[in-house]
């Protein structure tokens, strides 16, 4: 029962990660309908920049923390400027996956070239204690990670729901042409929705660094089980992402802990082909909607 | 009977497209569906050749129920089309259009096509000229299909769909954006085609003159719903067909 | 097949024979050795995006596949080389299959997921089960065909590029042929494609099925050569490897696999000694190709080829 409890904590730790990778995928899904599969490699950020400016530089914990929110959406910015934009528009699937693999690869090269292959660290984010709870050790950094997931998912929620901008591209995901004619300014939905979800993915790299170490290549694996989540909710919807990480994220560390950590990345995979070939709408998804997307 | 059309119906989020519409084609008859825009020809037209699924109803094509069959099962059945906007194989050549229409009667299979070096055998692609020739299209047979005018494009969708050997033909809005001198062969074409082929033919067309001088028969459809069926002459006189095109209701 | 790539075949056999001639140092006919088994791969996926319009990133998982099940059935079960490979070939084409029915239903971007899903469970799988898990095992039969079993780089050097040829041959008369012909219709039209009576699903999948036919095939002959295999070379980053050959030799020629593999396999020997770049250059190098040179090295090369060759004919004539 305590062991139990212990891989539902860590699945919901890494879960939380997962999730915010989700998040992502759907902010840029819904403005532009392509898998931005570069998303998981603003997690890696996330974790390397932390530690180059908390450890590196020795700058104070806020003020790393905000460099690095700030270097992930200036790459997301730079990334969308100058390659998503000028691609779009021509409309061609195969050419966008591509792209988006290209920035992948260039993120983690970068990345490689400045860090090297070793794992990175820093302190959690408070001192103190770990919590007993029912027997299972919750350190407060996993509270961290998760608080900070649902903090997030609050207010995207306020920020879809109750600001301008945030309706605007709102109404872009439901129908961009509609959205266009309403005088949204469309090119700039795009550029703000890949600095939101590069600003997420980093979010959840900072807070899970702490709990389990960062290297230069996490980012493909992240990217996977982060688009897992959002197919798993359906892709586009942010709470369905979440239901999908955190459910990927325990039912790998349950596979981890009762059969072998080895398959542990497997059961992603198998959930996703799974979902992919039996109900490409999500668990939680209405088929609806996927026919009105132009890929 | 080639084909019966039974009690079809389809809607679009609501909006009723087609309402019980039934009727049926003779063997070797030219039928026209008319009616204003928006009455769901061209809905039925996709209904028919298996790229739009119906709600409700039947189609029978030669004895067999054809509405479970993918629209590909359909051609192989001997159903063809033409297109609206017309849908060429842009970059491909006029003589290769006509090809891939040939393409269930006379390809080999994976295997045997990569261990073949010729490529498309003679007599695939000398059955191919003289199709090109049936539609007049023979001095056009190396250009890129999407440089050819509207006219020719027009001429080439059939040309393509008679490649197939189809027993019944499709034809929607074949007369868009043609002149008269070209409206004129192509209702030519289109009797030649019914005459020397025996291919029963259902054809959309907003050109009156042209549907007038060429059909047997004609169904007139005014907001999903067959309003009138009868000869031309008769079709002319009917007071509901006529309301329906002043637009009273 | 037309007579410019007769030619161009006939070229390419005149090279492979005359290479081993030029030079008879190792170390280049390795690299040929390894250039040739990723163009294997390259080739099959290039006809598969360029045209089947699909996008594969689990070429990795049959590549690993044909390695894997070829390797273990020579060593452990006796099994001759030569039937070995083929049976590696029959399961990639079965798991392809298998997973191109599901997959090639779904939408571009799904089908690319799906595929990166099951080449990375492939690669889980060697990492686990495989003889050795992740350190690999060695000692795996030589290639030998009539009994003769092939020992020196040459000899591999000839089997590889003489595999290249036929396989080059075999796609290009594919891809002349009536079949090669509807594959270039659906990327215009699929509507039409369909109601002409073509099973573009079906289609789909065989040529899905012929790019795992040779992904497994390189990976069988990669397997025999090195007689050596460990999880490490069949991760997705292989699967990228192969798009980016793809991607910077052109996919609408298929001569752009093999001009792809050349490039991306010699990459990393030029940049021996500079080990951390290498990622770095992987990534800037297919970026800037997707920005400014989408149609890839060969379409280019033959398109200014063309235009100057148009040009002097058109002088002639003035």
């Amino acid at each position: 029962m305590t062991l139990l409890l212990q891989f539902l904590f860590s699945g919901l730790t890494t879960g939380s990660v997962y999730a915010l990778v989700g998040i992502g995928f759907n902010i840029v899904y819904n403005s532009t309908s392509i898998i931005n599969l570069a998303q998981g490699e603003f997690v890696v950020i996330g974790g390397l920049m932390m530690w180059f400016f908390l450890e590196g530089m020795q700058f104070p914990f806020s003020v790393s923390f905000s460099l690095t929110l700030l270097t992930a959406a200036v790459i997301g910015l730079i990334m969308e400027r100058l390659t998503i934009k000028p691609l779009l528009k021509k409309g061609d699937l195969l050419l966008m996956i591509m792209v988006t693999i290209a920035i992948s690869i260039l993120i983690r090269g970068i990345l490689m070239f400045k860090f090297g292959k070793d794992p990175y660290t820093y302190p959690a984010f408070t001192e103190g204690e770990p919590i007993n709870f029912y027997g299972a050790v919750i350190t407060q950094q996993t509270l961290w990670v998760i608080g900070i997931t649902v903090l997030c998912i609050i207010l995207l929620y306020l920020f879809f729901n109750k600001t301008m901008t945030g309706r605007a591209m709102r109404a872009c995901s439901i129908n961009i042409r509609a959205a266009r004619l309403m005088g949204i300014n469309v090119s700039k939905v795009v550029m703000l929705s890949f600095i939101i979800s590069s600003v997420i993915g980093a979010l959840g790299g900072i807070a899970i660094t702490p709990i389990s170490l960062m290297e230069y290549d996490k980012g493909a694996m992240l990217s996977v089980k982060g688009f897992c989540a959002a197919i798993m909710g359906g892709l586009g919807r942010n709470r369905g992402a979440v239901a999908g990480g955190f459910s990927i994220g325990i039912l790998e560390a349950l596979t981890a802990g009762y059969i072998h950590s080895g398959f542990k990345d497997a059961i992603a995979l198998l959930i996703m082909l799974f979902i992919l070939f039996v109900k490409p709408a999500g668990i939680f998804g209405k088929a609806e909607i996927m026919k009105l997307r132009k890929f | 009977m080639m084909l019966e059309i039974k009690d079809i119906s389809k809607s679009f989020g609501g909006i009723k497209a087609l309402r019980n519409v039934s009727f049926s084609l003779r063997k070797s008859e030219i039928h026209a569906l008319i009616g204003p825009n928006g009455a769901g020809k061209t809905t039925l037209m996709n209904i028919i050749s298996g790229i739009e699924k119906m709600d409700k109803g039947d189609i029978v094509f030669n004895g067999i129920s054809i509405k479970d069959f993918s629209a590909y099962r359909r051609a192989q059945m001997g159903l063809a089309r033409t297109f609206q906007n017309i849908e060429l194989f842009g970059n491909l050549t006029v003589l290769e259009n006509i090809l891939i229409g040939m393409y269930m009667k006379s390809h080999k299979g994976f295997i045997l096509s990569g261990l073949n070096f010729r490529g498309v055998d003679e007599k695939t692609k000398s059955r191919g000229g003289s199709l090109l020739e049936y539609v007049n299209l023979s001095h056009r047979k190396g250009e890129i299909a999407k440089n050819l005018p509207v006219g020719e494009q027009r001429l080439l969708e059939i040309g393509r769909a008679l490649a197939t050997d189809p027993q019944l033909l499709l034809l929607d809005e074949p007369a868009a954006g043609l002149n008269t001198r070209e409206t004129k062969n192509l209702s030519e074409l289109i009797q030649k085609i019914r005459n020397e082929r025996g291919v029963t033919i259902l054809i959309v067309e907003h050109d009156m003159e042209l549907v007038m001088g060429i059909s047997d028969m004609i169904t007139v459809l005014n907001f999903g719903e067959v309003i009138a069926e009868d000869k031309p002459l008769a079709i002319q006189k009917n007071p509901h067909v006529i309301s329906a095109y002043l637009g009273e209701d | 097949m037309n007579r410019e790539n007769a030619i161009a075949i006939l070229l390419l056999t005149i090279l492979v024979f005359l290479f081993p001639q030029l030079t008879t140092d190792n170390y280049i006919l390795t690299v040929g050795i390894f250039i040739g088994i990723n163009s294997i791969v390259a080739i099959g996926l290039t006809i598969l995006m360029g045209y089947a319009g699909q996008i594969s990133l689990g070429q990795a998982g049959f590549y690993g596949i044909g390695a894997y099940v070829s390797a273990i059935l020579s060593l452990s079960y006796g099994l001759p080389v030569m039937l070995s490979i083929i049976t590696a070939i029959a399961v990639a084409s079965i798991a392809a299959t298998l997973l191109a029915i599901p997959s090639l239903r779904l939408k571009g971007h799904y089908l690319a997921v799906a595929t990166l899903g099951f080449g990375e469970i492939i690669h889980i799988i060697i990492n686990e089960w495989g003889p050795g898990g992740p350190s690999g095992f060695g000692d795996i039969p030589h290639f030998s065909i009539f009994g003769y079993t092939l020992q020196s780089t040459v000899e591999y050097f000839y089997l590889i590029w003489i595999c290249i040829i036929l396989i080059m041959i075999f796609s290009l008369n594919l891809l002349n042929s009536m079949t090669g012909k509807a594959l270039r219709a659906i990327h215009d039209s699929e509507i039409a494609t369909l109601t002409l009576g073509i099973n573009i699903t079906f289609l789909k999948i065989k040529v899905f099925v012929l790019s795992a036919v040779y992904a497994s095939l390189a990976g069988a002959l990669y397997a025999h050569y090195v007689t050596f295999l460990s999880p490490s070379g069949f991760s997705l980053f292989y699967s990228v490897l192969v798009l980016m050959m793809v991607v910077i030799g052109g996919i609408s020629n298929i001569w752009g696999g093999i001009a792809g593999a050349i490039i991306i396999t010699i990459l990393p020997e030029v940049l021996r000694g500079f080990k951390e770049f290498d990622i770095l250059m992987y990534g800037l190098i297919l970026t800037l190709s997707l920005l400014f040179m989408r149609k890839g090295i060969v379409p280019m090369v033959i398109d200014v080829f063309r235009n100057k060759f148009l040009i002097k004919i058109r002088k002639n004539d003035a």
